[in-house]
């Protein structure tokens, strides 16, 4: 079981380098008596209030800044917590870091240490805290609308819902074991058994199948280029690149190596990547690697753009992922393509491009959560809900056990506590607070 | 022997009802020299309520109590006339034995066996206070002045603490019908400061058998293979009787409906909250306005005895209301009420003044069991008597406490609800109140308990000796069914079902599927055909439960882990930093031992628990740097 640690600790909260503002962020039961020392008196509760920051040691003044107070419980962590929105400068941010962390007993936060607090005052559940993980993370319109969805309870809420089901069907479950020698009560509790477990079962079961849209939302669309060496294949992704889509990173691969590049598309997040020409007769060893890789990539992929040019026609290769078929280098002309065809283009003149995209777009919105967020968008979550479905299946089996369906709910309920961080999280709480950042 | 000898003894039981009777022959079991203190030795053992012992949960806790060597189970079993085993066909885990009983048989089958403990004897007073020493119970005061002293005392006073009947808008002080209350004894526990409330329970009329028409009702006969309550009864004792079954109508109902307002209850007269699962007729008729007919079970009070006891009828409306709605009863136009029926209002103390010793944590010295910890029910009585009796002697004479774990049994959790989450109506049990079902079971009772009793010293020889030899077969035919393996095309010779995975099963696995009973597997190896049945069924239920048990024996070890972070006794709840205002309250109320019972006290979430467990590092760390 790990501490929680009751000290008080600060963050810089926004990024490091120079900005405008920089935030800087305490909590804990300290802060009251630091926040008093170092503006002259504890500003209004929640009010934005312009103060004179002085050094805790020498009364020294440091900044001009904004503070925010906000006392406990009504604060993120819960606990008293303040906000100074200083100048951010180098300078300004380290004095003011370095004065906190004197010998006055207070203490740099742990990478996720405030959302802890958050959770650990009962601010936030489990599934909250991994949205608000998900929106510092997010880097699409898409992402943001998913992850708010999970921050602002919603999933939450689904989560309870299906809760106060599996407990009403647990309810009816025991009456028919306690109250057996009543008159009509299992003869009516009995078919409503069955009846809620079927809709629960449902309604786990399509969020499941929506998980996968979720997860591709949450952590990009794997579109894959394909084809014969010399389709043209890093022209178009050049070409796509230069348009009107931003490139959020770009790592170059070794010699015959995959290359990738973030785009937001439509608001979606999409990973696109180029691969080693497919060719059916190979001569090296080192190509052979490459093409090796590509196959993978493709496996794995949401969507290939499968490119073919009239000097490089299509490979033929069978593909199971989603997949469109490219013909470029229509501006050399001749030949026409042999097979279906979704989109003419030319990657050096640009021609046909702005179909490719609109359909590329399409083709992600369908792939990753359209319009509705998901609900399961974490393997913990999936995890816990696949768990879930195997214990309503057991009980459809054992329907007429009333003892074994009532174990079967009763774990199902657990498990979707553990879901939302009520009972048994311990054990999570580690990994899901390693992923933020210091001071978030 | 002297006088001053005469009149001291290491636990007095004051109560001779359930759970007296059991903390008696607890204590005496132990070897603690017992004074079982009662107003009437004709009155030890009485059924005052329905006739009848067992059920759904409560026929667990029976059995539960027979593995202790208690008394409830074996007695019932010499006055049984008729034995039904509830939930016949669910699962084995959720059977409950339960039996009417004549209720003369049981009260004279009850003194016999209280008569025959050396180290008890019976005394025949009403009980008026407590004496104290520098803050300890050391004995007791009687109405007429004299005192009794020991080491610990066990108070089993059931409804009589300030006990009030309620029949319309009467009021009559009583503790039974026709019994005195122990108004006295009410005072003194209202002035020790201890948390005390009011709850309420009712009886229905009783009938005179001889005027009812049984012709056209349904019979509902004995099981023809009876479930004996005790392990040690081999045979019926008594001729077996059919109950009948009859219902109110809508007759009925509207004679109820018109005198609603005449109710003690309806009327507000009664202050106390009454069970929920046990309602009054008036109940039933204004909460289920639209059921238009209620069962009622007509069971006889005993063989000789032509009283009958209408199950499903009990009220506080006035004589001749009762008089009125009861001969609207098909079968009963012509009936007799030889008893009419009653509300009873009675103090109970908040059990949450116990500790899981079943002591009262104020007064040291006291033990409280029974009715007076907010529960109803011959069983739930007798259950803690056993537990109360057991520590009283185990503090009078240094010896090993006896805690049950809520894991162990139905009176480990039935204890542990009453001390840590209290009652807000009469606490009854249920199996569902049970999280470890699946593995607490009636007919494993003995192999939980046994050698807890064994261990404690509070076990006869007699049944030592019949569980050794019920343990050593069953631990034969365990490890016989896991020896005998059967390959695929074994299995499909045999009868049993295919394999798909090709794997070699033992018989045992093949138990564990729902739809191969034992009686397959014996078809299969005839040479198991000799196994008695009650071991036969046993193992066939464990094989069944094996993939939960498993499970849960996991859960049960992650939470003696967190039983071994203990709590200090003067844990100062206000000093831990951030905890909530109620949850606060909520630990400082309930004093739990151990990580794992604080993870139960209602409403303490896991961050609540993390922050008491961090203050809980830093004072030792404290501890050790000072």
């Amino acid at each position: 079981m790990s501490v929680v640690k009751l000290d008080t600790i600060y963050a810089l909260s926004s990024g490091a380098g120079k900005a405008g503002v920089a935030v800087v962020r305490l909590s804990g039961p300290d802060t009251a008596r630091v926040v008093g020392s170092m503006c002259g008196g504890l500003p209004h509760p929640r009010m934005a209030e312009l103060r004179t920051l002085r050094s805790l040691s020498g009364g020294e003044a440091m900044d001009r800044c904004l503070v925010l107070w906000f006392p406990a419980p009504g604060s993120f962590t819960g606990e008293d917590l303040v906000e100074f929105h200083v100048h951010g400068s180098l300078g300004v941010v380290r004095w003011l870091l370095e004065e906190l962390g004197g010998p006055g007993g207070l203490r740099p936060a742990d990478p996720g240490e405030f959302a802890r607090r958050a959770f650990m005052n009962g601010k936030m559940d489990l599934v909250e805290i991994e949205g608000l993980a998900d929106i510092l993370e997010s880097e699409s319109r898409q992402q943001v609308r998913q992850a708010l969805f999970h921050v602002d309870g919603h999933a939450s809420e689904v989560f309870g819902s299906w809760r106060s089901g599996l407990i009403r069907s647990l309810a009816l479950a025991e009456a028919c074991i306690d109250f057996s020698d009543e008159e009509g009560v299992e003869l009516a509790a009995r078919p409503q058994i069955l009846q809620a477990i079927k809709v629960l079962r449902a309604e786990m079961g399509s969020e499941l199948e929506g998980a996968e849209r979720g997860r591709r939302t949450r952590l990009g669309v794997r579109v894959v280029l394909a084809g014969a060496p010399n389709a043209g294949k890093s022209s178009l992704m050049n070409a796509i690149a230069r348009r009107d889509v931003a490139i959020v990173s770009k790592f170059a691969g070794t010699t015959r190596d995959v290359v990738e590049v973030s785009l937001d598309l439509g608001g979606f997040a999409v990973d696109l990547a180029d691969t080693a020409g497919l060719r059916d007769e190979v001569d090296s060893e080192v190509e052979q690697l490459g093409i090796g890789r590509t196959r993978q990539r493709l496996v794995q992929a949401d969507l290939v753009l499968l490119i073919g040019s009239p000097d490089a026609p299509w490979p033929s290769i069978d593909i199971d992922s989603d997949t469109i078929r490219v013909w470029n280098k229509v501006d050399i002309g001749r030949a026409q393509p042999q097979a279906r065809c979704d989109v003419e283009i030319s990657a050096l003149s640009g021609a046909g491009l702005p179909e490719l995209l609109d359909l590329i777009e399409l083709r992600v919105a369908r792939l990753a959560s359209g319009g509705e967020p998901a609900l399961l968008t974490r393997d913990r979550q999936i995890h816990a809900v696949r768990q879930c479905l195997a214990c309503l299946d057991r009980a459809i089996v054992n329907e007429s056990s009333f003892e074994i369906v009532a174990e079967e709910l009763r774990t199902a309920a657990r498990l979707i506590d553990m879901l939302v961080g009520k009972v048994d999280v311990e054990d999570l709480l580690e990994e899901i607070f390693s992923k933020f950042c210091v001071g978030k | 022997m002297t006088k001053s000898s005469d009149n001291t003894y290491d636990v007095i039981v004051v109560g001779g009802g359930h759970a007296g009777c059991e903390a008696a022959a607890a204590a005496a079991r132990r070897g603690a020299r017992t004074a079982l203190v009662t107003h009437s030795r004709q009155t030890i053992g009485e059924m005052s309520c329905n006739p009848a012992m067992g059920g759904l949960g409560k026929g667990h806790l029976m059995r539960e109590v027979d593995a202790l060597d208690g008394l409830i189970a074996r007695v019932s079993d010499r006055a049984a006339i008729q034995y039904r085993l509830l939930n016949r066909s669910k699962g084995p885990a959720v059977r409950g034995p339960r039996a009417q009983i004549d209720r003369a048989l049981y009260r004279k089958a009850m003194q016999d066996e209280i008569a025959s403990i050396g180290k008890l004897r019976v005394v025949e007073a009403a009980v008026a206070g407590f004496v104290q020493e520098r803050g300890r119970i050391t004995g007791v005061t009687t109405e007429d002045g004299s005192q009794i002293l020991a080491r610990c005392v066990v108070l089993t006073t059931g409804t009589f603490l300030g006990g009030l009947i309620h029949i319309g808008n009467k009021k009559v002080p009583a503790g039974r019908a026709g019994e005195a209350p122990s108004n006295e004894l009410a005072q003194v526990l209202r002035g020790s400061g201890l948390r005390i409330s009011r709850l309420k329970t009712g009886t229905p009329p009783r009938l005179d058998g001889r005027t009812i028409c049984y012709s056209g009702l349904e019979a509902q006969p004995a099981d023809e293979e009876p479930f004996y309550f005790s392990t040690l009864t081999n045979r019926t004792h008594v001729r077996q009787i059919a109950c009948h079954i009859t219902h109110t109508n809508e007759v009925t109902h509207r004679i109820i409906e018109d005198n609603l307002s005449r109710s003690a209850m309806y009327a507000g007269y009664i202050e106390g909250t009454g069970p929920r699962y046990c309602p009054s007729i008036e109940d039933k008729v204004v909460k289920f306005a639209d059921k238009s007919s209620h069962q009622v079970f007509l069971e006889p009070e005993g063989l000789e005895d032509h009283t009958v006891y209408p199950n499903g009828i009990s009220t506080s409306l006035p004589e001749d209301v009762q008089d009125a709605y009861v001969r609207s009863i098909r079968g009963l136009e012509n009936v007799q009420i030889i008893r009419h029926g009653y509300a009873i209002e009675y103090d109970y103390v908040d059990p949450r003044e116990l500790s899981a010793k079943l002591q009262v944590k104020a007064l040291p010295g006291l033990y409280l069991a029974g009715q007076i910890n907010g529960t109803t029910g011959y069983e739930e009585a007798a259950a803690q008597g056993v537990v109360a009796g057991a520590n009283a002697a185990a503090e009078a004479l240094e010896l090993p406490y006896l805690e049950i774990d809520r894991s162990q049994g139905y009176i480990g959790v039935l204890i542990d609800d009453l001390t840590k989450r209290g009652v807000s109506e009469p606490y009854r049990m249920f199996t569902s109140r049970a999280e470890y079902r699946l593995m607490l079971r009636a007919d494993n009772a003995d192999e939980r308990l046994t050698p807890a009793a064994v261990r404690l010293g509070m076990c006869s020889s007699k049944r030592q000796e019949s569980f050794k030899a019920k343990f050593a077969a069953l631990s034969a035919l365990r490890e016989e069914l896991q020896r005998i393996q059967f390959t695929p095309q074994q299995a499909q010779v045999a009868g049993l079902p295919a394999s798909k995975d090709g794997r070699i099963r033992s018989a045992y696995e093949y138990l564990s599927y729902a739809e191969v009973t034992f009686d397959r597997v014996v078809a299969a190896k005839p040479e198991l055909g000799t196994v008695p049945d009650s071991l036969q069924s046993q193992v066939e239920a464990d094989a069944l439960y094996a993939a939960y048990t498993d499970r849960q024996k996991a859960e049960i070890r992650a939470l003696e882990q967190d039983r071994e972070v203990r709590f200090p006794v003067d844990l100062d709840y206000s000093k831990v930093p951030g905890l909530s205002n109620e949850a606060r309250q909520k630990l400082s109320a309930a004093r739990p031992a151990n990580l794992a019972e604080a993870g139960r006290v209602d409403g303490i979430t896991p961050s609540a628990l993390a922050l008491v467990l961090s203050h809980l590092r830093k004072l030792s760390a404290q501890r050790l740097a000072g």
